[in-house]
């Protein structure tokens, strides 16, 4: 038998309905992940090209028109140095006719600035600024040393107090010099940046913020070299990449400008980014909340469904178990179901029919069973009338085996007392014959001394063997009375056992003799009880007969052994134990009963053992076993009160 | 038996889901940063954001405070008072655990007042106005008072210049509470050592000025030694100005001007300027080297006087809430924070939650400072 666990209908409907309805979701969903999100994220990252490489353009165009602006004046004023005099009018005008330099001064091989051009509004400190020693700063150092225009670095301005970059070259034997404040730079980028929804940010060599739309960032000289997508862009990674910046999270993509390595990073707020596939989940997401809502709902009202038809199936199939045969009229959507009520009530309507049917037949039975019981009781009767009869002959059976007991017992008296008394006979008639001779001779006076002396000696003899025999023949009786008494008159008396088992052995003596057997009794003395000894010696009698005419058949080395004992409980055990054949185990339990022999058609009457059980246990109150073994002799037990 | 599994289930399903949906979030450590970020003024508020920013990034990359990230907002106070005021007001109402900055002396006065309604604590690292030492309040600094160094710097030049005993001052208006109280303890200490304070002349920083007059009116009186008490970028201008006039002119500069930008924008003519220092910039100190190093693999820059402050009162900010993250004690816990092992040695704050720091006084030479007491 397999132990397997069952589940309820609505768990294995539902978890079914769930499985099927989810795991084609799952892998919809699985798929749309891997295929349509990279797509989603490498579109983006495209369009965010697209986007830079115009930034990238203009910043460049932006910064090359503010190049070309100072390399004509450059080249212009070249041969004509005596422009830049005291009064600086000459810069100060092109400082204010071009739009990219807030202001653009001259510095001496020193470093120290000789002529500079400021916007109107600031030409008043123009003594802050002249001689200024600018040689510290980088850009002007690698003008110096490389001989070549360069844009510098994000720096704070001396001259405007701003963050700049500036645009510097060569010029006589110093450097001409433009600043650019970064302030320009949001501006720049803002309006493709609006266009496209997107934050422009720029990172100049160092990676520090210069342009963001929020113009106060910008200026704080942010570094942004420890964002992972400025890392990679360095390490020339083509990606777009989430980050954080100014507590905000977006999605950035960023672009390194040529020549200048700026790095421009267009970022959008990573929700917008990813609203697309946040749109994508979204919908996933309620699909699979809706199908497992629906598949658990259409799960339950199916399970309900069936439950309810099984539930019904189940109270048919209890009444019809329970005997009430009524058919069900609900009807179930499912035909499948209905068909099971349907065919639920056929049988329950053959079952009913069928039971009547047996119903009948019972009735049937129950006639004939009453039918036959009269018979049977006629029979009974009939039987125990007999059993009367046959109880009656039995009794009548026991009594002349009685009878024959005692006729046995007036034989043996007769063949015992036939000699002590024949003995007395012939030897008084002897003795007769000599008192006559002596008579005679006293008559004839022929008497002599030794005749009369041989007389005396005869007679004397004669007297004792007479005396004897009589003394035999009395004791002989006294026994026999005894037996023939206690046999006869079945009397309740105190008696000595010992004496009593000798006084039965003395009349059996003529049937020992007979059967050439011999019989020891092994009694202690002094047992003394009180129960029917007639009984006793009928028992007695009827085991040595039984041990003479089963166990010795044929045998003249019986032997058979009479012991007794007291028990510890006031009981004596008696035992008759033979050496003869045995009892064969196939008839040991039909040994008691009346009229079971061995011996039918050859003597037995089948009573002996029936008697002996009999007397035992209804006279003697007592127990009898019988222990046998074929071949080797029979122990009969007797186990009996010593006083009843 | 099979019903409650089933019950079971379904409750870990619905429990999953549900955590699914809401997520783990963690309260992550918030803390607010002011300072001028834009302007003149900017080497300080930049160079002490740097400096907060390291402290914050390293403290997250080893796992914030018990596993909670750090937050910070940096807000940029542009060295206006009006301005600063509000942006404190912002950053406590936006319920920020503590406060680090102000860089200067003039915006830490006008913070103060809201901190200590608030009960928010201030970490200052480059404020060194006298006015706030020894005051019970919320606003705690690691870096000593300008007391100490003014003062020293005043002793300086009269011993190591006796005969000059004629000095006149440039004080910028913009950061009176510092340049103010730094010519005072200057003064303080050098009118005893026999030297005269015999001017002063005032500006403005936020506004633009023609530094050749002031510098023309001061050198007028014919001082010998010149005091700063301005930022890098006017000092560049003013030094070159003075050095036009008279290249002999002993020029002290405050701290606040002393910073590498003065010799970036002033190039010679910094030459022999005095400036004290709070730290030494070429110490080579193992765990100044490390934060050097840190540093400048970040920044793509060297750090700075604040940048070294702020990241040790930052790092001894962040030690104290890993201690204990309630807001309530952040104050009791911070000034009793004991000796702190900070990048230049050992730092201490009082029970006053005013800093104990060395002294040092620099000379430019070769276009860097040279420590020379």
């Amino acid at each position: 038998m397999t132990n397997k666990k069952s589940w309820p209908l609505r768990t294995i409907l539902t978890t079914q309905f769930l499985i099927v309805a989810i795991i084609p979701l799952l892998i919809a969903s699985l798929l749309s992940i891997i295929l349509l999100v990279p797509k989603i994220n490498h579109n983006h990252h495209l369009s965010q090209l697209t986007l830079l490489e115009s930034i990238s353009a203009q910043v460049i165009s932006y910064l090359d028109n503010a190049a070309s602006d100072l390399n004509v004046l450059a080249k212009f004023s070249r041969q004509r140095y005596e422009l830049f005099d005291e009064k600086h009018a000459f810069l100060d005008i092109y400082t204010n006719s071009q739009t990219y330099f807030s202001t653009i001064y001259l510095t001496n091989s020193s470093g120290l600035i000789t002529n500079i051009g400021l916007p109107n509004n600031r030409q008043q400190l123009r003594q802050n600024f002249i001689a200024l020693d600018i040689s510290q700063n980088s850009f002007y150092k690698n003008v110096q040393n490389s001989s070549q225009a360069i844009w510098s670095n994000t720096f704070l301005s001396a001259v405007t107090g701003r963050l700049s970059i500036a645009y510097s070259r060569p010029f006589f034997s110093g450097a001409i010099t433009g600043e650019i404040s970064i302030e320009e730079f949001p501006n720049l980028v803002s309006d493709l940046a609006v266009q496209h929804n997107v934050t422009v940010m720029i990172l100049d060599r160092n990676r520090q913020l210069i342009a963001h739309p929020d113009v106060s960032l910008s200026h704080q000289q942010i570094n942004l070299s420890n964002l992972k997508l400025v890392q990679q862009a360095d390490h020339g990674e083509d990606i777009s990449l989430p980050f954080t910046f100014n507590n905000k999270e977006y999605i950035g993509t960023p672009s390194i400008i040529p020549g200048l390595n700026w790095m421009l990073i267009t970022a959008q707020p990573r929700t917008e980014v990813e609203a697309e596939k946040s749109a994508i989940y979204d919908i996933l997401f309620i699909a699979i909340i809706t199908s497992i809502a629906s598949a658990g709902f259409i799960a339950m009202l199916l399970a309900r469904e069936f439950l309810s038809g099984f539930a019904q199936v189940a109270l048919q199939a209890q009444a019809v178990a329970s005997g009430r045969y009524e058919t069900n009229s609900n009807k179930s959507k499912i035909r499948e179901v209905q068909r099971l009520t349907n065919n639920l009530s056929k049988m329950s309507a053959a079952i009913e029919a069928r039971e009547h049917e047996v119903a009948k037949l019972n009735q049937e039975l129950e006639r004939r069973v009453e039918e036959r019981t009269e018979d049977l009781k006629q029979s009974n009767h009939e039987l125990e009338l007999t059993l009367q009869d046959l109880q009656l002959t039995q009794d009548q059976l026991v009594q002349s085996e009685k009878l024959s007991a005692l006729g046995a017992l007036v034989a043996g008296v007769s063949h015992e007392l036939n000699t002590p008394i024949g003995n007395s006979q012939m030897t008084s008639s002897t003795l007769s014959s000599s008192v006559r001779d002596i008579a005679a001779r006293v008559k004839s006076n022929n008497l002599t001394q030794t005749s009369f002396n041989d007389f005396i000696d005869e007679m004397e003899q004669g007297t004792l063997i007479i005396e004897r025999n009589l003394y035999r023949a009395s004791e002989l009786i006294h026994s026999f009375k005894q037996v023939a008494v206690d046999q006869a008159s079945s009397k309740k008396r105190q008696f000595d056992l010992n004496q009593h088992i000798h006084d039965v052995l003395t009349t059996l003596h003529p049937m020992i003799k007979k059967a050439k057997i011999h019989v020891d009794a092994d009694i202690p003395e002094n047992i003394k009880i009180e129960s029917f000894p007639g009984a006793i010696s009928q028992v007695i009698t009827n085991l040595i007969q039984n041990s003479i005419i089963h166990g010795f058949e044929g045998r003249t080395d019986g032997k058979i052994t009479i012991s007794a004992r007291e028990t510890d409980d006031k009981h004596v055990q008696i035992t008759v134990e033979d050496n003869g054949k045995g009892i064969d185990s196939n008839i040991k339990n039909s040994i008691y009963d009346p009229f079971f022999t061995t011996k039918s058609g050859s003597g037995g009457s089948g009573l002996g053992l029936h008697i002996v059980h009999n007397l035992t246990t209804k006279v003697l109150k007592g127990k009898v076993h019988v222990e046998s073994e074929l071949g080797k002799g029979t122990k009969t037990i007797l186990n009996l009160p010593e006083n009843i | 038996m099979l019903d409650s599994n089933h019950k079971l289930s379904k409750f870990g399903f619905i429990t999953l889901f549900l955590s699914l949906m809401l997520g783990c979030s963690e309260e992550p450590v918030k803390l607010g940063f002011i300072g001028g970020m834009t302007g003149r003024v900017a080497d300080l508020g930049t160079g002490g954001r740097n400096g907060v920013t390291l402290a914050i990034e390293e403290q997250n990359a080893r796992g914030g405070i018990n596993g909670q990230p750090i937050s910070i907002v940096y807000k940029d106070d542009k060295q206006d008072p009006v301005l600063a005021s509000s942006l404190v007001k912002e950053l406590i109402e936006s319920d920020v655990n503590a406060i680090i900055g102000p860089m200067t002396s003039a915006i830490a006065t006008v913070s103060v007042e809201h901190i200590n309604k608030a009960q928010k604590v201030m970490m200052a690292c480059t404020v060194t106005t006298d006015r706030l030492t020894g005051l019970d309040d919320y606003f705690i600094r690691n870096v000593a008072d300008l007391s100490s160094h003014a003062s020293h710097m005043g002793s300086f030049i009269s011993q190591k210049y006796p005969a000059a005993i004629r000095a006149a001052a440039v004080m910028d208006l913009s950061n009176e509470a510092y340049t103010r109280a730094w010519l005072e303890w200057f003064q303080h200490s050098y009118e005893k050592n026999g030297g005269k304070l015999i001017s002063t002349a005032t500006f403005n920083s936020t506004k633009d000025t023609a530094f050749s007059d002031i510098v023309l009116s001061i050198m007028a009186e014919k001082p010998q030694v010149i005091l700063l008490s301005v930022n890098a970028v006017d000092a560049a201008l003013l030094i070159k100005q003075i050095k036009q006039v008279d290249p002999n002119t002993i020029i002290v500069a405050s701290n606040w001007a002393g910073t590498d930008r003065l010799i970036q924008l002033s190039g010679q003519y910094a030459e022999g300027t005095y400036a004290p220092k709070y730290v030494d910039i070429n110490s080579s100190a193992p765990q100044f080297l490390k934060f050097k190093k840190n540093y400048l693999k970040r920044f793509k820059a060297s750090p700075t006087f604040p940048s070294i402050y702020c990241y040790d009162a930052t790092r001894m900010l962040l030690s104290a809430l890993m201690k204990d993250r309630n807001i309530e004690r952040l104050k009791t816990n911070l000034l009793n924070l004991g000796e702190f092992q900070g990048v230049q040695g050992s730092l201490k704050i009082d029970k006053h939650g005013d800093g104990q720091s060395k002294v040092f006084i620099s000379q430019i030479k070769n276009g860097q400072f040279e420590l020379v007491d």
